[in-house]
């Protein structure tokens, strides 16, 4: 059996700049997400407050467009206030309660990254952090394919768990193939 | 074989669990369909020549999951696939998700025996995954892992192959070529695959479905009688029904129902109509009254004021052989 992923104490938030104002436009306030369920205080309407703060590009970037875009600046000045207030605590969140729960894992030992899912159903992705590296998030989402009338907080949280619990095994097995080789190289 | 494998061993512990909760409170949907991707990947390991037996009761739980299982639809997985290729967001998040769903559709069709579903799922994914070498090579060591569990036959065994050899193929690409060249055959084969394989069309202006815009109105705007024509699609009404006839390119069939993409902003359904008429140059489907249109979009929970609704007609194509009648 391998070990278990280490997640570093420290794990940073998504960085600054076109990925964390890119991750709060797509998932955030992506309704199909409900982060109302797990968000206390989200406001309701977030797409046409976005709209109206300028963030023009909202429907593009949920439709699935991935292009780096300029962002105007009372958008931007939205984006990180709502990271701040309400998306980057509850995917916090998410991390702390999966490393109580034991739902941290290596994605493979090349990888270099760990795969997250705490108790909100949050998925994370987070570097590893070596090398004196901080770890740091790299993505954070919600599951979003569930049918409106299956909305409920407990269903969101176990389409998560099932996508973290493939992954988890898929990671022990290639986990436990880059350690037999390794035991073949050094055995005499 | 062993039974030792952590893809097998997980499946059958979770297939205990859901057995457990089964008893308890039934199987929702989703669970259900949970059920049956485990229950069909033990016997895609089985195949392989893993041992990955199930407990007594288990096949019981297959069938009433068969059931009440939500099957996913293939195009919107595709359509998600296809917006994580071309995106930046980190593969091991929402990407890899999207190929474990694809993975799993797959699955069940094969266990159900709808192995040509299965097959042209896997098609259209391989197709697209292919494109972007670059976006999916770093999660090879997790393809591997899948690929241990399969036997050559399953049909979603291409896709994990591909994307086990994706690394080597980013590294090809990104080298610089030896003389100046364009676009490589496989490449070109590849886009024109994809371009082939699938008619597309947005009908969202086609006056006939005018009303649909104001779908909770109790009464809905009268709709225009034109026929629409939007490339290889025509939107018209006949019987007091709205028609939709598609243009097969030469040499063309066409493969499943005529599909309506029904989307806005944060959501989309797809409505599936048979092919009611067909030549060897169009097909007919029949789409219903407006009226009928406007309750299921209703159905559905789509409200007013719907001013980006968008209406997409798409239909999969594929070479006709000779040996075609």
């Amino acid at each position: 059996m391998t070990a278990p992923a280490r997640l570093p104490d420290n794990v940073h938030a998504l960085r600054r700049g076109w990925q964390r104002e890119k991750h709060v436009l797509k998932h955030l306030y992506r309704w199909t997400e409900r982060w109302d369920f797990i968000v206390e205080g989200l406001p309701s309407h977030l797409r046409e407050r976005a709209l109206q703060a300028g963030c023009s590009l909202i429907d593009r970037v949920q439709r699935g467009s991935e292009r780096r875009e300029l962002v105007a600046p009372s958008c931007r000045q939205l984006l990180q206030k709502d990271h701040d207030a309400f998306y980057m605590p509850t995917y916090m969140r998410s991390v702390d309660t999966a490393r109580a729960r034991g739902r941290a894992k290596s994605l493979g030992p090349s990888s270099g990254r760990l795969f997250l899912v705490g108790d909100n159903g949050v998925l994370v992705v987070v570097t590893e952090g070596f090398d004196q590296r901080p770890s740091r998030v790299l993505s954070a989402y919600r599951y979003h394919g569930l049918p409106p009338e299956q909305h409920r907080p407990e269903k969101f949280v176990e389409a998560a768990v099932d996508y973290w619990r493939d992954k988890k095994v898929l990671s022990e097995g290639a986990l436990a193939k880059a350690r037999a080789l390794q035991d073949d190289e050094e055995s005499p | 074989m062993s039974t030792t494998h952590p893809w097998i061993s997980s499946a059958q512990e979770e297939l205990l669990e859901l057995e457990l909760r089964h008893a308890a409170r039934g199987l929702e949907p989703r669970a259900a369909y949970r059920v049956l991707v485990l229950e069909a990947r033990l016997a895609q390991a089985r195949a392989a020549g893993w041992e990955a037996g199930l407990r007594r009761g288990q096949e019981e739980l297959a069938r009433l999951a068969a059931s009440a299982a939500a099957l996913p639809d293939p195009r919107l997985l595709l359509e998600r696939l296809e917006a994580l290729l071309l995106g930046d967001e980190d593969p091991f998040g929402e990407l890899m998700d999207a190929l474990l769903d694809v993975d799993n559709a797959a699955t069940v069709d094969d266990a159900l025996g709808r192995t040509q579903a299965a097959r042209e799922l896997v098609l259209m994914a391989d197709a697209r995954v292919s494109l972007c070498p670059a976006r999916v090579g770093a999660l090879g060591e997790l393809a591997e892992q899948r690929l241990e569990t399969l036997s050559g036959q399953a049909s979603v065994w291409s896709l994990w192959q591909t994307v086990a050899q994706a690394a080597v193929q980013a590294v090809a690409e990104v080298l610089p070529p030896v003389t100046p060249a364009p676009d490589s055959l496989s490449r070109s084969r590849l886009l024109a695959r994809l371009r082939k394989a699938r008619i597309v069309e947005d009908v969202s202006a086609a006056p006939l479905l005018a009303p649909l815009f104001a779908v909770a109105a109790a009464e809905g705007r009268e709709p225009g009688v034109e026929t629409f024509s939007q490339g290889a699609v025509d939107l018209y009404l006949e019987d007091g029904e709205v028609r939709v006839l598609v243009a097969l390119p030469r040499g063309k069939k066409p493969v499943g129902d005529v599909a309506l993409r029904v989307s806005m902003e944060e959501r989309s359904i797809t409505w599936s109509f048979r092919i009611w008429n067909w030549s060897k140059s169009a097909v007919i489907a029949r789409l219903g009254k407006v009226e009928e249109l406007r309750e299921r979009l209703r159905r559905e929970g789509f409200s007013a004021p719907l001013t980006r609704l968008q209406f997409m007609v798409s239909l999969a194509l594929e070479d006709v052989r000779d040996d075609d009648t």
